[in-house]
C-alpha cells in the first residue's frame, strides 16, 4: 500500500551520503578559515613586533648625541647597544624631551630596553630595570664608520666605549641592525639606520 | 502522480539545484574574501619590508648630503635586496633649492607585481 511505505535502505544510504558530503564540504571551508586566520594573525605579530623595534630603534638612535668633547658614552657589541639619546616623554598632556642612556639588550630570546632618563642617566646604581620589548628575537648589530684611509663605509661588529682608541670620541656613522622574529613563523628584517649627529665632515 | 495533492509534494530536483548553487555561492564568496584578506596581509607585510628599505636609502642619502658628496646634479641609482628592486632619481629643485627624490620599488608576490611609489625632498 502506497500509504505505509517507509525509506528503503538505499534510499537513507545515498540521502546520508549527500548529507556528508555537504558537511565534510562546510567543515573544510571552516577549517581552511581558521587555518588561514591563524596563519596572518602570527604573521601581522611578528611584522608588528619588528615594526615597534625597529622603529623604536631608529628614533632612539637619530636621536643620539655625543655626551663630551672626549666621551661618546657610545657602546656595543652584536648583541646590545648603549648610548645617550633625546627621548619624548608626557608631562601631563604636553610633550617633554628628556635626555636617557638608552640600551637594548638580548637576554636569551628577549629583547629588553633600558630607558634612563634624567638624573638617573649616568647612574648605574638607579634600580631602574629594563623592560621587554619582544620574545623569540634574535639581533645582530654591526657598526659602521668612515676609514680615513679611502673615505669609504667599513663595518666592524662592536663600538668600544673604554678603550682608548678614537671610537669613545666619535659616534658610528651608521648601525646596521638585523633582527630574525620567531613566532608561528620565523621572519628576517634588516635595516641600516644613520645616524643623524655623527660627524662626517673630518671625513673629507 | 496526478494523485499527488498539494500537500504532499516534495522539493522538485530543480528546486533542489538551485539552493545547492546559492549555498555553494555563498560558501565560495566567504572564501574568496579569506584569500583576498591573505593576500592582503601579504602584500602589507612586504610593504612594512620596503618602507624599511627605502628609509635605509633616504637615510643614507641623508648622509651622502652631510658629507657634500652630492654636487647638485640629478642622480639615478637602482639595486636590488631580497626579492625588492628600487630605483630612485634625484634632481635639484631650483625654486626650493631641495632635492626631490623619487623612489620606487617593485617586487613580485605570488606572480604578481607589485609596487611601491614614494617621493620626497631632501634638505
Amino acid at each position: 500500500m502506497r500509504k505505509n511505505k517507509a525509506f528503503t535502505l538505499v534510499e537513507l544510504l545515498i540521502a546520508s551520503a549527500i548529507f556528508v558530503i555537504v558537511v565534510l564540504t562546510i567543515y573544510s571551508a571552516f577549517y581552511t578559515g581558521i587555518f588561514g586566520y591563524g596563519n596572518i594573525e602570527g604573521t601581522i605579530a611578528v611584522y608588528q613586533a619588528a615594526r615597534q623595534i625597529l622603529d623604536r630603534i631608529n628614533l632612539d638612535l637619530r636621536n643620539s648625541f655625543v655626551y663630551s668633547n672626549n666621551e661618546t658614552k657610545f657602546a656595543g657589541s652584536s648583541k646590545d647597544i648603549t648610548f645617550l639619546a633625546l627621548v619624548n616623554t608626557f608631562s601631563g598632556d604636553r610633550i617633554v624631551q628628556d635626555y636617557a642612556l638608552v640600551s637594548y639588550k638580548l637576554e636569551a630570546d628577549k629583547l629588553m630596553r633600558l630607558c634612563r632618563k634624567n638624573k638617573e642617566a649616568l647612574n648605574d646604581n638607579s634600580g631602574v630595570l629594563p623592560e621587554e620589548m619582544a620574545f623569540g628575537v634574535e639581533m645582530a648589530i654591526t657598526y659602521f664608520y668612515i676609514d680615513p684611509v679611502d673615505n669609504s663605509l667599513k663595518e666592524k661588529d662592536s663600538w668600544n666605549m673604554h678603550d682608548d682608541t678614537e671610537e669613545r670620541q666619535k659616534l658610528p656613522v651608521a648601525i646596521k641592525v638585523g633582527l630574525i622574529i620567531k613566532n608561528k613563523i620565523q621572519q628576517e628584517f634588516e635595516r641600516k639606520i644613520f645616524l643623524s649627529l655623527a660627524e662626517t665632515k673630518e671625513a673629507r | 502522480m496526478s494523485s499527488c495533492n498539494i500537500k504532499n509534494r516534495a522539493f522538485s530536483l530543480l528546486e533542489l539545484i538551485i539552493a545547492i548553487a546559492i549555498l555553494s555561492a555563498g560558501i565560495i564568496i566567504v572564501l574568496r574574501a579569506l584569500s583576498f584578506s591573505v593576500r592582503l596581509t601579504g602584500i602589507s607585510c612586504d610593504m612594512v619590508n620596503a618602507i624599511f628599505l627605502a628609509e635605509d636609502e633616504m637615510q643614507e642619502l641623508e648622509f651622502k648630503e652631510k658629507q657634500n658628496l652630492m654636487n647638485k646634479e640629478p642622480a639615478q641609482a637602482r639595486g636590488r635586496k631580497n626579492k625588492f628592486e628600487w630605483e630612485y632619481a634625484l634632481n635639484l629643485d631650483r625654486d626650493f633649492n631641495l632635492y626631490r627624490l623619487d623612489f620606487e620599488i617593485k617586487w613580485q608576490r605570488a606572480n604578481r607585481a607589485e609596487s611601491l611609489k614614494l617621493n620626497t625632498f631632501l634638505r
